[in-house]
């Protein structure tokens, strides 16, 4: 009976080490890329070109998804809405669900969970792969800090791509509302765009923008931390790939709601 | 993939460009449409309550935005200043003798503030100036002295919301004098066993002058009455929808009372119970109806909404009082 | 952070190339370097040695630094690696070089960017054309000018080790960490390989490798360290292991090089063929993808 109960005691105090430790271990490597990242900013940029094919494997690759995701979202939303609101007398709402929807609410939410789903598995993945074959290793022993290196760009690169995608979903997602809308209510274009620019504030692009470049950087950290948490065998890399997307995915619900509170308060 | 990667700058500077674009265009159509350079002017109005009024609210003059609310203050004598901001393009819609009607919308939501402009063709109201609202005294004398264009352009509820209160407070009233009416006339039968003849016949007259007078009253009521509760009734009405069958039951309850007090005009002097369980009557339906507007401001989706009412534990209980 | 001046040890202190004092490295089921304690002279060229899994890697990754050890502390070029401020680390980056038992090539960069980058960390008075110019001179010694475009993976696994090679030389280091060199490749391209080397260090360069090579133990080896079991069995002038007494020295010895090298000639005779078989580099193509 006594052993058992030290036994789980002394369980429970590995683990919490453990998760202590990991937590310890993550912050400390947050400071280190955000000072790194300060350096990057103000400093020399050896690796620009690795920002470069960050925001082309990242924002200009996804592009074609976010597309397809939002122009049908936004046809489907509008369909909706049209079909709803006049049935309560508040037909003019249907372009301020459109603004709530697509711009302050799905467009940076989904777009980081495809950035996510996408470069996330893929920079934890190559990061992991990295360590494995001792690249990394090599960059050190090169005089490369491999955070200033493969970190920062990453970091910067996911969250201009996650900032983008948001705009081309805006755009597309308002384009789609419009042409669903076109054989049903029949709105003339400069009408949608003069309607909707009564409703839209700048405070909702803003809103919107400061979502996605938040969750950029929670993408963007959560993904590298994970595939430089690989340490030595290959069957690493898929397990901390997973982790990597679901945590990130956990993240940005919570952060989501988070920041929504904050707009509301 | 090659192709990519080796023209991979530009493909990202065409990207990002783009995006740098479309938030261009953006931010210029919000401009334009919300006439950010436009030249605004400012005017003020006062309400007694800062509810349904918040800083962004929109000004319209028959169905178009022309302006916005600025900020909403309470001053020192503890009314609510409101600022709004109207632009250049309507101001001559601002007039002399204008009035701001509050549009709250029970949702809560598309709710704003309507200009109901003066009827004199003259100059336009100096920018700075006081827009009366519609409730305020002011806004009241303009209106009843028919200086106010009142086109009705609210949605169905604000108007019913606008108006029930009023005829209640009308039929609440009459019913209150009809009570005092009957009481009176009561003491005059009771007081036939002993009272002088002459004495009750002269009751009798002012009685009957009096009773008369209530039930013109009531029958212009109940006409008044009658085209609101057929808009209520209306299957496809927006309140009907909301609301459900109390406020429709309640109405018809209101209409069925008055209806009976017109027929009983004719025999009125005749069985004083009958006209008091009358009253009895109108006043329950009214009380209800009082009821379901409370439900309807409180929250109109929820039909559990409008609160349970104690019944007095005096009340009427039937035609046949236990004397008879 | 430390000032300048307290990692930065007195000229005599200099001497040392290597320091590790008490280094352990320990995984959560074993341990890899058991308090290890290591000096190696500058100018020297040393030999590691041991039975596989005695942490002969894990030993030259701390002396570079590559891996910080759970306790104990290394001292390369009179820098403490644990205690150096950064500039101070990337300058002695510069003058180090590392050769990775498997190349580790940064895949996602073509052999030229392989080549230019640790020019352009740490040859910024160089003019980018400059920096190609010196990319591609390295590259022809190994006739290696045609791969330039390529990537990592296209090469054969031969190719990327003298790519790898190339990499840690192309800034001409003082120290060069060597793991396994001449492992994966072929015959002749081991040959240009030790070549290179012995070029290298008649030039002064402090060479430590970890090798099973007897020929290149010969050829470089004015020193040896044989590990065992995650400690230090010997380190000492080459010709005092190969006289050793010690019986687990032998063993190891003769285990790692071979039996001829121990038995009946010693160490000392392989130094003379590997400088009799050392020629010119022959001509050879290492695109492909041999990696048997």
């Amino acid at each position: 009976m006594l052993g058992s109960v030290t036994l789980l005691l002394e369980r429970l105090g590995a683990r919490t080490r453990h998760l202590a430790g990991s937590f310890v271990y993550a912050v400390g490597f947050g400071i280190e890329v955000a000072r790194q990242l300060v350096l990057f900013l103000f400093g020399k940029r050896p690796a620009f070109r690795v920002l470069t094919l960050q925001i082309l494997f990242t924002g200009v690759e996804a592009l074609a998804i976010v597309a397809v995701l939002s122009l049908s979202l936004g046809a489907v939303i509008i369909i909706q809405g049209l079909s709803l609101l006049p049935q309560f007398g508040q037909a003019e709402l249907t372009y301020t669900v459109l603004v709530v929807v697509i711009t302050r609410e799905l467009g940076p939410i989904l777009t980081a969970f495809i950035v996510a789903a996408r470069s996330g598995t893929a920079v934890a993945t190559e990061l992991g792969t990295m360590v494995v074959n001792r690249e990394i290793e090599a960059y050190i022993a090169t005089g490369v800090n491999p955070i200033a290196y493969l970190v920062v760009p990453r970091v910067i690169g996911v969250t201009v791509s996650v900032i983008l995608l948001n705009v081309y979903f805006n755009v597309f997602g308002l384009a789609g509302a419009f042409f669903a809308s076109r054989p049903t209510a029949g709105v003339a274009l400069w009408e949608y765009v003069a309607q909707l620019g009564a409703v839209l504030q700048v405070r909702d692009l803003l809103g919107s923008a400061l979502k996605s470049a938040v969750f950029g950087v929670i993408i963007a950290l959560v993904s590298c931390h994970h595939g430089l948490l690989v340490e030595q065998a290959s069957t690493e890399i898929p397990q901390q790939a997973i982790r990597a997307v679901s945590r990130c995915f956990v993240l940005l619900i919570v952060v989501n709601a988070g920041l929504t509170l904050v707009y509301y308060l | 993939m090659r192709f990519r990667i080796r023209f991979s700058n530009q493909i990202v500077g065409l990207f990002v460009v783009t995006a740098l674009v479309l938030v261009a265009a953006f931010i210029v159509a919000l401009g334009i449409n919300q006439r950010w350079f436009e030249q605004k002017h400012e005017y003020y109005s006062e309400f007694t309550t800062a509810r349904g009024l918040t800083p962004g609210l929109a000004v319209s003059f028959r169905g178009f935005q022309i302006g916005q609310v600025r900020s909403v203050a309470l001053t020192e004598d503890d009314t609510v200043r409101v600022t709004l901001s109207i632009s250049d393009r309507h101001i001559d819609r601002i007039t002399e003798h204008s009035v701001l009607q509050l549009q709250t919308n029970p949702l809560g939501i598309g709710g704003g503030l309507l200009l109901h402009r003066g009827r004199v063709d003259g100059e336009p109201l100096p920018p700075e100036s006081l827009i009366p609202a519609w409730g305020s005294p002011r806004g009241v004398a303009l209106r009843q002295a028919g200086l106010v264009e009142t086109a009705a352009e609210g949605d169905i509820i604000n108007e019913l919301l606008e108006e029930l209160p009023v005829i209640l407070a009308n039929v609440n009233h009459a019913t209150t004098t009809g009570t005092q009416l009957l009481e009176q006339l009561q003491q005059m039968v009771a007081a036939d066993a002993t009272g002088p003849v002459p004495d009750l016949i002269r009751n009798a007259d002012q009685m009957t002058v009096e009773l008369r007078s209530l039930l013109a009253l009531t029958g212009s009521l109940a006409e008044n009455l009658r085209p609101l509760t057929e808009e209520l009734r209306r299957p496809e009405g927006a309140v009907v929808r909301l609301v459900g069958p109390e406020l429709d039951e309640a109405l018809e309850k209101i209409n069925r009372t008055l209806g009976h007090i017109e027929e009983l005009s004719g025999f009125a002097a005749g069985s004083t119970p009958q006209i008091r369980a009358l009253l009895y009557e109108s006043r329950d339906a009214l009380e209800t109806g009082h009821a379901v507007l409370h439900g309807i401001r409180n929250n109109p989706l929820i039909r559990g909404g409008i609160q349970p009412r104690e019944t007095p534990a005096a009340g009427f209980e039937g035609y046949r009082p236990e004397e008879f | 952070m430390e000032s300048p001046a307290t990692t930065r040890q007195t000229a005599q202190e200099r001497q040392a190339l290597l320091r590790l004092h008490g280094v352990t490295v320990r995984y959560p089921d074993y341990c890899v370097l058991d308090s290890l304690t290591l000096e190696l002279p500058l100018g020297s060229t040393t030999a590691i040695m041991g039975p596989s899994g005695c942490g002969k890697t894990t030993l030259l990754r701390c002396a570079a630094g590559l891996l910080q050890p759970n306790s104990g502390s290394v001292e390369l070029l009179g820098v403490d690696l644990a205690r150096a401020p950064d500039r101070e680390l990337t300058q002695l980056r510069g003058q180090m070089g590392f050769v990775f038992q498997h190349g580790a090539l940064w895949q996602n960069m073509t052999v030229r960017e392989n080549l230019l980058l640790p020019l352009e960390v740490h040859r910024h008075e160089l003019t980018p054309a400059q920096r190609r110019r010196t990319v591609e001179r390295a590259a022809e010694r190994f006739d290696l000018t045609s791969l330039l475009h390529l990537r990592p993976a296209q090469l054969s696994g031969g190719g990327q080790k003298l790519v790898a090679y190339l990499r840690a030389t192309v800034l001409h280091p003082r120290v060069l960490f060597l793991d396994e060199p001449t492992t994966f490749i072929d015959a002749q391209a081991a040959e240009v390989l030790r070549a290179d080397l012995r070029r290298r260090v008649a030039s002064g360069c402090t060479l430590v490798a970890v090798t099973h090579d007897a020929e290149l133990t010969a050829l470089m080896a004015d020193r040896l360290v044989v590990l065992d079991r995650g400690r230090v069995l010997v380190n000492d002038l080459t010709e005092h292991v190969i006289h050793s007494g010690q019986p687990r020295v032998r063993e190891i010895l003769r285990d790692v090089l071979g039996e001829a090298a121990v038995y009946d000639q010693d160490i000392l005779s392989l130094l003379d063929a590997g400088l009799a078989t050392g020629g010119e580099p022959p001509e050879q193509n290492y695109a492909g993808h041999d990696h048997d």
